[in-house]
């Protein structure tokens, strides 16, 4: 009997073991997207803050949480390597608001829901993607996000997010190549200062 | 035979090169813009205030349509599945539809999922020409049809004579000995537009609000859609392969 309690117990040790092996890389990263909504969630859940004030907050949270000049750059495509330094600081400076304008519009909308961590997985050296669904109850929708998250160093940064399939990095990126295609650097240059003036 | 097999498995293993927005040439890009503004004009004076007054509809009764209509969906998606070889999806959807459109009343409700048969991809003949190898060609917006491309719109076209649902309406055929008739097919194909578009309003808002170049932002988002669907991916499983190269260029 004693022996039988040993094996179940030796057995029941492994599956622990082997669970906390396959999954240790990756818990920090859902702890930091848990963390990063979170607190989201709480500037937009705050009504008394004016316009400015969630602005600045949501910019306080970007520099924690996110890393927007690899996004910047990555948004750049092809044009990254041909930019001067003088432009590439100009454009990070200019998609830095852009971003969190923008970001302030689409998460408002979100401010209500419930957010869920299904999985995740490193996919490679520096990359890692959280899987999340997010609920609605008002809609009776469920919405699939994925978080890359980008660890160097033991810090943790969020580089993009997919929902449903679709990658708000790459749109942005396709957005920016259209508009180099068409009216070059400066055309980029001048819809983001266009944008950020009337929002 | 063999070669033919062979052929197909190849093109089967291949196909899965990711193309870019800005790599895929538009057909004409001042007509596809025309069209662009035409449909969101339409879009904007009819589809979406149809949509808006569907979602007071309550919850429940919403999510039964859309059951329904993803039920009818299987028609197009069995006969698409077997011709990409995925014979397991098209057992699992022939199964579901059964059990469905019976139990379930006429696709209203979802017994199979509760009975463990998980919803299946969604395929059409667009994808199936994709996996055989065939490239979108160019962009294209269809005035009412929206962002396609020459393959999915081939696709689109030659898909429906395929389609069992649309044989026993549109077409001769008849199921229990009755032909259904134009006017379910065409009723049914509204109430799918309208169901897609009450599913996404505030993100379309949104798109409004923030993007810098509209046209572009829907090239690139039907682009990543088409693509998920053609690969079948399923979160972050098969997914963020193709673009890791980007990505690693960025420290």
């Amino acid at each position: 009997m004693n022996f039988l309690y040993k094996k179940i117990f030796f057995y029941f040790s492994f599956f622990i073991f082997l669970s906390f092996k396959s999954y240790s890389a990756e818990v920090n990263a859902e702890t930091f997207v848990l963390k990063l909504t979170n607190e989201a969630k709480l500037i937009f859940n705050d009504k008394s803050l004016n316009l400015e004030s969630r602005l600045k907050k949501l910019n306080d949270i970007s520099q924690n949480y996110l890393d927007l000049d690899a996004l910047a750059g990555y948004t750049l495509g092809d044009y990254r390597d041909k930019a001067t330094s003088a432009e590439k600081d100009n454009f990070n400076k200019l998609f830095r608001e852009y971003f969190i304008k923008n970001m302030s519009s689409k998460l408002n909308d979100f401010a209500d829901q419930e957010l869920k961590i299904l999985d995740s997985k490193k996919i490679n050296e520096n990359n890692i993607i959280v899987s999340t669904k997010i609920f609605s109850k008002k809609d009776a929708q469920e919405i699939n996000v994925d978080w890359r998250i980008y660890s160097k160093e033991s810090k943790l940064l969020a580089r993009d997010l997919v929902v449903e399939g679709l990658s708000l990095a790459r749109t942005q990126r396709e957005e920016f190549a259209s508009i180099i295609a068409s009216r070059g650097f400066a055309g980029v240059i001048n819809a983001l200062e266009t944008f950020n003036k009337s929002h | 035979m063999k070669k033919t097999l062979l052929a197909f498995t190849f093109l089967v293993l291949f196909n899965s090169k990711t193309i870019y927005a800005s790599n895929l040439p538009d057909c004409s890009e001042s007509i596809n813009r025309s069209f662009f503004a035409f449909n969101m004009a339409v879009d904007k004076y009819f589809i979406k205030p149809i949509a808006e007054i569907y979602n007071v509809l309550p919850v429940e009764a919403r999510s039964s349509i859309n059951n329904a209509l993803l039920n009818i969906e299987t028609t197009i998606s069995v006969p698409n599945q077997i011709l990409q070889g995925n014979f397991g999806e098209a057992v699992i959807s022939i199964s579901r539809f059964v059990i469905n459109s019976t139990i379930g009343i006429l696709g209203l409700f979802d017994p199979a999922t509760a009975l463990g048969l998980e919803k299946t991809n969604r395929e059409d003949f667009g994808q199936t020409l994709a996996v055989w190898g065939i490239d979108h060609g160019c962009y294209v917006v269809a005035p009412f049809l929206g962002p396609t491309s020459p393959r999915d719109l081939v696709g689109r076209i030659v898909g429906i004579y395929g389609d069992y649902f649309y044989m026993v309406t549109t077409g001769d055929k008849t199921v229990l000995g009755e032909n259904l008739g134009d006017t379910v097919y065409w009723v049914t194909e509204g109430t799918d537009l309208i169901n897609f578009r009450s599913q996404n309003i505030k993100s379309s808002e949104n798109l409004e609000k923030n993007s810098l170049d509209l046209y572009s932002t829907y090239k690139s988002l039907y682009l990543q859609r088409r693509e998920n669907l053609i690969k079948n991916s399923k979160r972050a499983e098969n997914q963020y392969g193709a673009s890791e190269d980007d990505w690693k260029k960025i420290k």
